[in-house]
């Protein structure tokens, strides 16, 4: 049989009709399209009926059954699009909780301080750091114990760490432009402190307070060798995103307390921010400086010590030579 | 007594006669009887098209049902019998409501031709005069239609009627569209012959060839390999864009896709036949900047009959019979 005369035999009314209302199915549609491609006397009569279709007014009453195979189609129409809306609403729920788990991971961080500070002769030689939640001083806490808390916190300080890297690695691919712009901030804020420094006795927040302790007077004397204490709410760049609520700055060191509560500690001004482990009762709320001058004024070099004060809610007091391992005043 | 119409309607519901078991290969494993349609479904198929409207009767529907589908095996392949699952989904598929009114028509129910007449003469009319462009010619073609659908044309000494021919695949005001267009399409290229002759475009003149004869045999055959490479719907679009000159927008209703999409595919579709080409003269032999040049060929010089070529290159032609 050659092409002429397969085209001899044409489709019916009924065939052509069910096409152009994309009645037929997949298979029997690809026949009639190749049909129609190479016949022309098909095709004309698609086009007629189609025309004539689109001219005519719908009149025609639909009984019922043929409505509800339009609900059926309409619904097969759509069929096909649930599946990209389906896979949106995947992705976006899958973005919403590796959020939610970053968001949770970054409150984690603040409550947990990695095991970096150094213990002064008088403190346990327990493990420094302490998790969240525990009340009670470390210098009370036994060897046992301390092992126990350091377990538990190992998770937490390894994501931590975790967290630390993926920042470094951020920071690197964001590359010169990143490092520019830090140092440009970093340079704007040593400005900003230098100028916003300033020294207060006490924060106002507490001006009901019984008088500072007589060791607190250095705080008066803010250039008194170098030592000064700051207590002013500013906002600053910390692990948890949070603002500063009272931050306070040795030679060496600065501390600062975010909204939530939580402690953080610098090494250096161009350092990063340490979180420090929850040792004392209730929310910190301040943190402030006294100068032990006391043993220095004996000597004859003048090398103040820095004594940082940190004040709860419940306005008890903790003190700290090195802001990370702190014990009840 | 409650119970039990309880337990009818909710088998009813979830597609199982009372004789199945209720397992979940019940419509699969229980098969209808070969030339038989369920009780239940052949009462719900009633109840859905109101074949009483039409004056039909019980049994009357009952026989064109089972006409219906045993002439179609229910869409199934032959020797295969029907399950009533199978049965209802052949069915409901169909345009059902139009398929009974059609049959009852077809012999001669007269209140079924009253509800013809009543529901499709106008709309009848309409698409004729859309079809012929005429407000004289489409009430003669409609006229004539509806006397073969009235059954007054007869073959070996009996009564013949078009609509026998409808299957309810689509709706019955697009079969009659459609059977119109066929009407006028075969009347007017019967008739072609008759047309005059100032309406045929002047021959061309001879072109005398600016290249030579086996570069443009080369042409020729790498043109008609790549068209040979097209699938069915690529040669559509290309046939009716440029051998019916229809509009992309006619286009695209008949592929059921949107006018972008046809102005898309029908780019592509040049730009793979542009490949496809040079890539065809470079396996003839030419080199690269041979072959780009030698597309730049007056077509006119070439020997080819694109309708011929569409035509011989389909690979899977229709089979189905001529309508009757």
């Amino acid at each position: 049989m050659n092409a002429n005369s397969k085209l001899d035999v044409h489709p019916d009314a009924e065939i052509l009709n069910a096409f152009a209302e994309q009645a037929l199915e997949e298979r029997e549609r690809g026949k009639i399209v190749a049909h129609l491609a190479a016949c022309s006397r098909c095709r004309q009569v698609v086009y007629l009926a189609q025309d004539a279709a689109a001219e005519m007014v719908p009149s025609v009453s639909t009984p019922a059954v043929r409505l509800e195979g339009r609900r059926e189609s309409w619904f097969r129409s759509l069929r096909f699009a649930l599946v990209p809306v389906a896979a949106l609403a995947a992705i976006a729920a899958l973005a919403y909780i590796v959020h939610v788990q970053r968001t949770e991971t970054g409150s984690e961080m603040a409550k947990v301080t990695p095991q970096t500070a150094p213990q002064t002769a008088g403190s346990n030689s327990a493990a420094p750091t302490q998790a969240t939640g525990v009340a009670a001083a470390p210098v009370s806490a036994g060897p046992g114990q301390s092992e126990a808390r350091a377990r538990k916190m190992a998770p937490a300080v390894t994501a931590w760490q975790k967290e630390q890297e993926r920042t470094a690695a951020t920071a690197e691919v964001h590359g010169i432009f990143a490092k520019t712009m830090a140092q440009a901030s970093e340079n704007e804020s040593a400005k900003r402190e230098e100028t916003d420094r300033i020294v207060t006795a006490a924060a106002p927040q507490f001006d009901a307070n019984p008088a500072p302790p007589a060791s607190f007077e250095a705080g008066a004397r803010p250039r008194a060798g170098g030592v000064f204490a700051v207590y002013k709410g500013k906002e600053g760049e910390l692990p948890s995103g949070l603002a500063v609520v009272s931050n306070a700055s040795s030679q060496h060191q600065t501390l600062a307390i975010d909204k939530a509560g939580s402690v953080f500690v610098r090494e250096d001004s161009g350092g990063h921010w340490d979180p420090v482990a929850k040792q004392w009762t209730g929310q910190a709320v301040a943190v402030r400086m006294q100068a032990d001058l006391g043993a220095n004024r004996s000597g004859s070099a003048p090398s103040p010590e820095a004594v940082f004060e940190l004040v709860n809610d419940l306005r008890q007091v903790w003190v700290s030579t090195d802001g990370r391992i702190w014990k009840a005043k | 007594m409650w119970f039990w119409l309880i337990v009818f309607a909710y088998c009813g519901g979830v597609g199982i006669t009372p004789a199945q078991s209720v397992d979940g290969s019940a419509g699969e494993s229980i098969a209808g009887l070969p030339g038989k349609i369920d009780g239940f479904l052949l009462e719900e198929l009633w109840q859905e098209c109101d074949g009483a409207s039409c004056g039909l009767e019980r049994g009357e529907f009952n026989e064109i049902l089972l006409d219906v589908g045993t002439v179609q095996n229910y869409g199934l392949a032959e020797g295969t019998t029907a399950s009533r699952q199978q049965q209802a989904t052949y069915f409901r598929a169909l345009k059902l409501g139009d398929m009974v009114l059609a049959r009852a028509c077809a012999t001669g129910n007269e209140r079924a031709w009253e509800c013809f007449v009543a529901t499709y003469r106008q709309p009848l009319v309409r698409a004729a005069i859309a079809i012929t462009g005429s407000d004289t010619l489409g009430r003669e073609l409609a006229d004539q239609l509806y006397g073969e659908l009235f059954g007054l044309s007869t073959r070996d000494g009996e009564r013949r009627c078009p609509l026998q021919s409808y299957r309810g695949r689509g709706s019955l005001i697009g079969w009659l569209r459609t059977t119109l267009a066929q009407r006028h399409v075969d009347h007017f290229r019967r008739n072609h012959r008759e047309q005059p002759l100032e309406e045929y475009d002047a021959p061309v003149p001879a072109h005398e060839a600016q290249r030579p004869a086996t570069e443009l045999k080369l042409l020729e055959k790498a043109v008609e390999g790549a068209l040979k490479r097209c699938d069915a719907e690529e040669r559509f679009v290309l046939a009716a864009y440029y051998l019916d000159e229809r509009t992309l927008l006619q286009i695209a209703k008949v592929l059921n896709i949107h006018e972008a999409t046809a102005s898309r595919k029908l780019r592509r579709v040049c730009q793979d036949l542009r490949k496809q080409v040079l890539k065809n003269l470079q396996s003839l032999g030419l080199s690269r900047r041979a072959a780009d040049e030698a597309l730049g060929a007056d077509p006119r010089d070439l020997d080819l009959n694109l309708k011929k070529l569409l035509q011989y290159s389909q690979s899977d032609a229709f089979q189905e019979k001529a309508a009757p």
